[in-house]
């Protein structure tokens, strides 16, 4: 199946007067970041990737999750939670991005349901687009993602030519939507894999995914983190530009006559993350909360869910600034982790 | 001197100095994860100097690195220092955050970073040779600064009240509170910065618009007069927040109304901690 | 009206007690008597308890499951929180969503001695574990119950009315001790530091369960001592107390390597701890 472009776009207009919000990417003030569009004319087609992920529609980076006021000694609370999330469908998510999704939806179900998440979630329609470009922090082929996979999304269009998509229906969720705008869409095929084949190539791979964790395993106390973490300066961008970075705090704003009680983003990149309360901080060196990131992402999460806690985006490796690139460091455990059993067995010998 | 000469010398003098425990550590640049990014570097070992190179790319200020614990364990700390970076030191000495004799400065002469265009504030740039040194690397260049340091904030002078606060809220709106421009800035040295604080919470950790408000002017206020014009909060902004505007037009008022620039002088005093019957007080309302 | 996971639920404080001079005891109930009826919990489990407009604080429920009327907890003010719940007066209302993690497993030990070790305020994690098992429905479940607890002055013990309690009853022994220094001219009890009093004292290893719980440095020095007493590491339980925001495995806080201290804590036994990263 195909569809054109101007089609799409009259999709994507179409679903908006019937009472969808539609969020794609967009230029605003000078970056690349996905927002809600007034007409599809906002939309931006050439791009690598956006600035910020689409976490924040499903995460925000703060939100209220209750509201109070207090008398004396009366409290009144309510609850704050969105009942009637608008129906919402993203257009133009990498797939890399879509593949996140899923990978968050381990943690934010795992036992206790999230309905922040989980609601948000269920009233989004994600329109993935392959990528046909990539630049040197992309790394998602190393990670068992590709530029076309449809993990995560609804439905995946892959260009064919300037103005004609190939159409893959990837959820139940994509194939209503396909169904009942099937006017729009036309009978065709394309070959992806030639498609994506010049892209598949500049990717590459970079290292070896399966060596990650059993070297993380065994090497906690590796003088490798020292050596090449210790320069990070603890800021939240990797994590907060990081599509499946979900660590959150829980605040209270307002006066003594009431305010809200607020979910933001949070990261285990800052010094007071885990400091304790008698001042003690089991993460107190900055190469050690590094040291946990890429545990948690490599070893940690994997261990829990089965999965990857990274999906090889690239963000962080492009916006970190002092070039801490996570690219780099599995690039070097994987390569420690080959030496390194080499050495064991020159010692075998 | 070219780069590769100067990145040489710089390697030559590294060894050196670790090989005679002159220093501990020297804190430089080494190759990054492309042709154009570097990446701060901690050599402790003489055989490690390789790793050390001097480019168009070496963007971060290293003096960031001169306040942490982690990096003074390594013992006295022998630093890779250009101009703008330099600057910092000025402060941290002047602030009392660093002793003389807990480092060593290779002063690198710099004709500015940046590649095909030279970064902004190297166009203005007055300090290609650094002010503090123990010792040099490169020959003085004569690069004068450009004319018109304060055009763009002169630029949002000039807007009125409304337009300005619509361009700032703009602008804020975006911010992440990822709190980078306080982390990768040298002179943001507090234990425990305001916004850490809660009691009473100073300011809001929700990035709503009072919050973001709240932490980007008192993050600028708080570096007035000792903003030493790096540009490292802006370059590390992940938003492209223009925060270098709000720090200029801080020092163009410091410069105007106090007659200081920071980070030229060890020995003086800043204009934050001194004051004088003369001194300009028509801000407080 | 909506709920959701981070809703709490509201307690009313119906009773304060100075336990030191900077911990304190509130007793609570919930304002909806049906919430109360049916709230049960395992010993060991913790709670988030909050101001509102202050936020929210982690605390063990320091009363056993066997008392149905109120549930207790017991704080140290250190912060933002714990300050502002100081300043509250019976019948005010706090907060109070739990209980959550898993507690002690009680009935695995069934048939077996229990030797409590704690210091300061790292009691009342234990104190919650004591009250089940003397109940009278639970005690005869049990082997001997020691009970050694330490604190660096008298005036830093707390729960002084029930050592009290304990220390007259046939069914289990106590034994209490204050750091060299910390003495009062009445004291009854030992001088010296909990693992030096707990060498002394050589409570049998043998079928014996040893739960601990106080300072790092106490716990640091105690386990050497378990161990030449012949305890095995399974068998040797604590608690870990790090930082924790959502209580429910989201927030990414809690973590001690890939062990999530608000879901599969807190409640530890040493052999698990020994195999994970000093992170706590
Ligand atoms: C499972 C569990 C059970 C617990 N049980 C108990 C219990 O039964 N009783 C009890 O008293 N406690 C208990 N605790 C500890 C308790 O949760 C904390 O002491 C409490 O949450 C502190 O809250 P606060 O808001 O008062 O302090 P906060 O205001 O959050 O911080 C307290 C202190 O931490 C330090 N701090 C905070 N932020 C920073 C920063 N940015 N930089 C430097 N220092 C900082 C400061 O010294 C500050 O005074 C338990 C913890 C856990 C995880
Ligand atoms: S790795 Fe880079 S982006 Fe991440 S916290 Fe460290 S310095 Fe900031
Ligand atoms: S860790 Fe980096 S590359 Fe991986 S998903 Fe996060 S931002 Fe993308
Ligand atoms: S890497 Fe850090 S911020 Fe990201 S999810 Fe893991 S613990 Fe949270
Ligand atoms: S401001 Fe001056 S010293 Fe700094 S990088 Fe530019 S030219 Fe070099
Ligand atoms: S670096 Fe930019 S986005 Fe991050 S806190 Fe500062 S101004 Fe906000
Ligand atoms: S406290 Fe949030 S994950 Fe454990």
């Amino acid at each position: 199946m195909i569809i054109q472009k101007d089609k799409l776009f009259a999709l994507l207009e179409k679903l908006k007067s019937g009472g969808k919000r539609i969020i794609a990417p967009t230029k605003r003030e000078n970056i690349l970041l996905f927002s809600e569009i007034g007409s599809t004319d906002e939309i931006i087609q050439d791009y690598i990737n956006t600035r910020l992920s689409l976490k924040g529609f499903f995460l925000p980076r703060s939100e209220p999750i209750l509201e109070f006021r207090i008398h004396q000694k009366n409290v009144e609370y309510t609850t704050v939670l969105e009942e009637n999330i608008k129906p919402t469908v993203v257009f133009g998510v990498r797939p890399c991005d879509a593949g996140s999704l899923p990978i968050m939806d381990k943690v934010y179900t795992w036992d206790y349901i999230d309905e922040y998440w989980v609601k948000r979630r269920e009233s989004t329609i994600i329109i993935a687009v392959s990528c046909l470009d990539c630049d040197e922090a992309c790394f998602c082929t190393s990670l068992g993602l590709d530029p076309g996979s449809t993990k995560g999304s609804d439905i995946l269009l892959t260009p064919v030519g300037n103005d004609t998509f190939l159409v893959e229906i990837a959820s139940d969720k994509g194939k209503k939507l396909v169904e009942d705008n099937a006017e729009l869409f036309a009978e065709g095929d394309a070959d992806k894999d030639s498609i994506l084949a010049p892209v598949r190539q500049k990717l590459g791979k970079k290292f070896d995914l399966s060596s990650i964790q059993p070297w993380l395993q065994e090497n906690f106390f590796h003088k490798f983190w020292e050596q090449n973490t210790l320069y990070c300066i603890g800021c939240g961008v990797c994590t907060f530009v990081c599509p499946t970075c979900h660590c959150f705090d829980i605040v209270d704003e307002g006066t003594v006559s009431g305010g809200k009680r607020m979910k933001l983003w949070d990261a285990c990149q800052f010094r007071t993350f885990t400091i304790h309360a008698s001042g003690h901080n089991p993460r107190a060196r900055q190469d050690e909360r590094h040291r946990q990131r890429i545990e948690h992402k490599f070893n940690y999460y994997p261990k829990k869910f089965g999965d990857t806690l990274c999906v090889g985006c690239g963000r962080c490796v492009r916006y970190c600034p002092v070039d801490l690139s996570i690219l780099r460091i599995l690039t070097m455990i994987s390569q420690l982790s080959q030496t390194g059993s080499q050495t064991s067995r020159a010692e075998e010998k | 001197m070219n780069y590769k000469e100067i990145t040489e010398k710089i390697r030559e003098r590294a060894r050196e100095l670790l090989a005679t425990k002159k220093v501990g550590v020297i804190i430089g640049w080494a190759q990054g994860s492309t042709p154009q990014k570097t990446h701060p570097v901690f050599i402790t070992n003489p055989d490690d100097v390789e790793q050390l190179v001097w480019n168009k790319f070496c963007y971060n200020n290293l003096s960031e690195y001169l306040n942490r614990q982690e990096i003074r364990a390594y013992g006295r700390m022998g630093i890779i220092s250009k101009g703008c970076d330099n600057k910092a030191i000025v402060g941290l000495l002047q602030e009392f955050q660093i002793e003389e004799k807990d480092i060593y400065i290779i002063g690198v002469v710099c004709e500015g970073m940046g590649e095909p265009e030279p970064l902004d504030k190297c166009r203005f740039c007055d300090v290609h040779t650094p002010v503090l040194y123990d010792e040099l690397i490169g020959e003085q260049v004569d690069i004068q600064p450009e004319e018109g340091h304060f055009a763009d904030v002169e630029k949002i002078e000039q807007m009125s009240r409304e337009e300005r606060w619509e361009f700032w809220q703009k602008e804020f709106e975006k911010c992440i509170r990822c709190y980078a421009c306080r982390q990768v800035c040298p002179l943001c040295h507090c234990r425990r910065c305001i916004v850490d604080k809660n009691q009473p919470q100073w300011i809001d950790l929700s990035s709503h618009p009072r919050g973001n408000f709240a932490w980007n002017f008192i993050r600028a206020f708080h570096l007035a007069g000792r903003c030493i014009e790096c540009g490292e909060c802006e370059r590390a902004c992940p938003m492209n927040i223009p925060l270098m505007l709000i720090n200029k037009k801080l020092i163009k008022d410091v410069q105007e109304l106090y007659e200081y620039r920071a980070g030229y002088d060890p020995k003086a005093v800043p204009p934050i901690s001194t004051w004088r019957e003369a001194d300009d007080e028509s801000f407080i309302i | 009206m909506t709920r959701t996971l981070y809703t709490p639920e509201l307690c009313e404080i119906i009773e304060i007690r100075d336990e030191t001079p900077d911990t304190r005891t509130f007793r609570l109930r919930f304002v909806d008597e049906e919430k109360q009826k049916n709230f049960t919990f395992t010993p060991g489990q913790f709670g988030l308890y909050s101001v509102f407009g202050e936020g929210e604080s982690t605390f063990c429920i320091a009363s056993p499951p066997t008392w149905k009327e109120y549930f207790e907890c017991c704080f140290r003010v250190v912060g933002r929180v714990t300050k502002a719940l100081r300043l509250l007066d019976v019948g005010s209302v706090i907060g109070f969503r739990g209980p959550y993690g898993i507690g002690f497993p009680l009935e695995s030990w069934e048939g077996k001695n229990l030797l409590f070790i704690a210091g300061g305020i790292g009691l009342p994690p234990l104190r919650t574990v004591i009250w089940t098992i003397l109940d009278p429905g639970y005690r005869q479940k049990y082997g001997e119950v020691t009970v050694v607890y330490g604190a660096r002055s008298v005036s830093d013990l707390v729960y002084k009315p029930e050592l009290k309690q304990w220390e007259e009853r046939s069914d289990m022994k106590l034994i209490k001790t204050v750091d060299p220094g910390g003495e009062t001219p009445d004291w009854d009890g030992k001088i010296g530091f909990v693992p030096t009093v707990l060498e002394e004292a050589k409570p049998s290893s043998n079928n014996t369960i040893a739960l601990i719980c106080g300072p790092p440095i106490m716990i640091k020095f105690t386990l050497p001592v378990l161990s030449s007493l012949g305890f095995e590491l399974k068998n040797v339980y604590t608690t870990l107390e790090n930082r924790m925001k959502c209580g429910l495995g989201k927030c990414g806080r809690c973590n001690v390597g890939d062990f999530y201290v608000c879901k599969e804590g807190p409640v530890i036994t040493a052999e698990r701890l020994k195999s994970l990263p000093p992170e706590y």
